[in-house]
């Protein structure tokens, strides 16, 4: 089956999972970009991970609640509503408590390393315990974000498109704030209240993303976007440019290598942004000589 | 005239003792204000006290309206792997409540303008992380100056600098300082700033004491300072 040939029925298939990774590669870089500014690119491995672990204490839950079970029964998975709050929720949590402890450490890659093995553990844990969790769960975690349906895309979309519209109003508090807090309390702006806003908007934005996509795909858009965006960039605009650039390239790129080899959808993006990433650096390298 | 004080305070970090006590300080228009203190002694807390960065522990702090506050700190404070550009650095200045409504050519110009009052215009489109010491404080520098500030702050502006970018950093103070502008410049170099401080402040033992300026700048007023 050729790709140009089936072009309806892979849009008929894929249709909504090819939304979704526009949403997520528009956004998560985005997301990433302030986490990288602000000297947290660290927590962008261990925040989906805990969101991961809120799903599995979500699914090891279900049995609590008649009504969302039943939907289980019908649909195959939760309500991504019910999710939600468990994956955003577990973000948030960890993003409040690792910008709180990591403060001024200088272990805070041990520590980094403690909060991964622990949320990892957690998930697994939660799962076992899980009647209904195990498969569902194990095909999220690959990344296949196939079996989005039209629920999961709406709540992936608003999420997403409330911590852009964050972004884009408070886009100076946050920049000030990553680069000099005291500028920023200096200068008059909301820095405290920013502050618990972003925990709320990027928690969501992550518990959102691993629920509906998988967390090797958010790991791969928080990270890899800016990375290759700092080799390059000569300032803010075009550190943001080319993380976007990066992040919505890796996602258009992935579909072709994951329909023609089979690939799970998450691990192609995260290699074609890896492929991106050591292009640049190669091209840094080129013009700095 | 702003003028900015600190009444009956303690200062320090929440939960902790205070590391100065009952600070009376006033500082107006026209003042050049040296504080001297050795490393530890609260020179930074006293600063980022009157920036309001650090709320007191009790006493009050006193600002008139409307004060520009103008803060620069240490460049080591900053990330050198920030990717952010001179002109970046300094449009920063220009994002408080204050010059909201400011057109984007009339931001661009005022930033030429901070930049070239430190010779550095020819560097607006470099990466900050490139620049040395010396010039990214007086991009810092920039920064503050283009928001046109009525009191400024500076946080040890000419450590680890050299001695043509100090002179330079400290002419521009004093400038900004005769024009009418409050400047508070925290130093452990007392004697370069001997010929440009009309007021001097030591930090020592948690107290806060102002004193001549040819006095603290004494043999004896350096010993007192290092002892």
């Amino acid at each position: 089956m050729g790709l140009i040939e089936d072009f309806d029925l892979y849009v008929e298939l894929f249709g909504l999972s090819f939304l979704a990774s526009l949403v997520v590669g528009i956004v998560l870089p985005l997301v990433g970009a302030l986490m990288f500014l602000r000297r947290e690119a660290f927590l962008g491995i261990a925040v989906p991970q805990f969101a991961a672990a809120g799903i599995a204490l979500g699914l090891l839950m279900l049995p609590w609640w008649p009504t969302m079970s039943a939907y289980f029964l019908d649909h195959g998975h939760p309500p991504m509503s019910y999710l939600l709050p468990f994956a955003a929720g577990a973000a948030c949590l960890a993003l409040t408590v690792f910008g709180t402890l990591s403060r001024g450490r200088k272990d805070r890659g041990a520590l980094l390393a403690g909060a991964f093995t622990a949320a990892s553990a957690m998930a697994i844990l939660f799962l076992s315990e899980a009647p209904a969790g195990s498969n569902l769960a194990e095909t999220v975690m690959r990344g296949e974000v196939l079996l989005l349906d039209v629920h999961g895309l709406g709540i992936l979309a608003g999420v997403n498109l409330l911590c852009l519209i964050f972004m884009m109003i408070f886009r100076k508090v946050l920049l000030v704030a990553a680069f000099d807090q005291d500028q920023a309390v200096s200068l008059g702006l909301p820095v405290q209240r920013v502050k618990i806003l972003r925990l709320l908007v990027v928690g969501g934005s992550i518990g959102a993303g691993v629920m509906t996509v998988g967390p090797i795909l958010v790991f791969g858009l928080l990270f890899l976007p800016p990375l290759a965006a700092s080799f390059l960039a000569r300032s803010i605009k075009s550190f943001l440019i080319w993380g976007q650039v990066v992040g919505l390239g890796a996602v258009l790129l992935a579909w072709p290598l994951s329909l023609q080899f089979d690939w799970p959808y998450g691990p192609a993006v995260v290699m074609a942004a890896t492929a991106m990433t050591i292009l640049l650096r190669i091209l840094k390298g080129t013009t700095a000589r | 005239m702003s003028r900015l004080a600190l009444h009956q305070a303690d200062l320090g970090y929440r939960h902790g003792q205070a590391i100065l006590a009952g600070v009376e300080l006033a500082v107006e228009g026209g003042d050049f204000m040296l504080l001297a203190g050795a490393n530890g002694s609260g020179k930074s807390t006293l600063i980022r006290s009157l920036l309001g960065t650090l709320p007191l522990l009790s006493g009050s702090r006193i600002a008139d309206h409307p004060l520009r506050l103008g803060y620069v700190p240490q460049q080591l404070e900053l990330d050198s792997q920030f990717p952010v550009s001179v002109a970046d650095v300094v449009r920063m200045g220009l994002w408080g409540k204050q010059e909201k409504g400011l057109t984007k050519p009339a931001t661009e110009d005022r930033v030429r303008e901070a930049l070239a009052s430190v010779s550095l215009e020819h560097r607006q489109d470099d990466l900050f992380g490139r620049l040395s010491g010396g010039q990214k404080q007086r991009v810092l520098l920039a920064r503050s100056l283009v928001m046109r500030p009525t009191l400024m702050l500076l946080d040890e502006p000419v450590s680890g600098v050299d001695a043509k970018a100090t002179e330079i950093i400290l002419h521009i103070l004093h400038h900004q300082a005769q024009a009418g502008t409050a400047v508070v410049l925290v130093s452990h170099q007392p004697l370069a700033l001997r010929d440009f401080a009309n007021r001097a402040v030591l930090v020592k033992d948690g107290l806060v004491e102002e004193l001549p300026v040819p006095v603290l700048c004494s043999s004896e007023g350096l010993e007192k300072l290092w002892a």
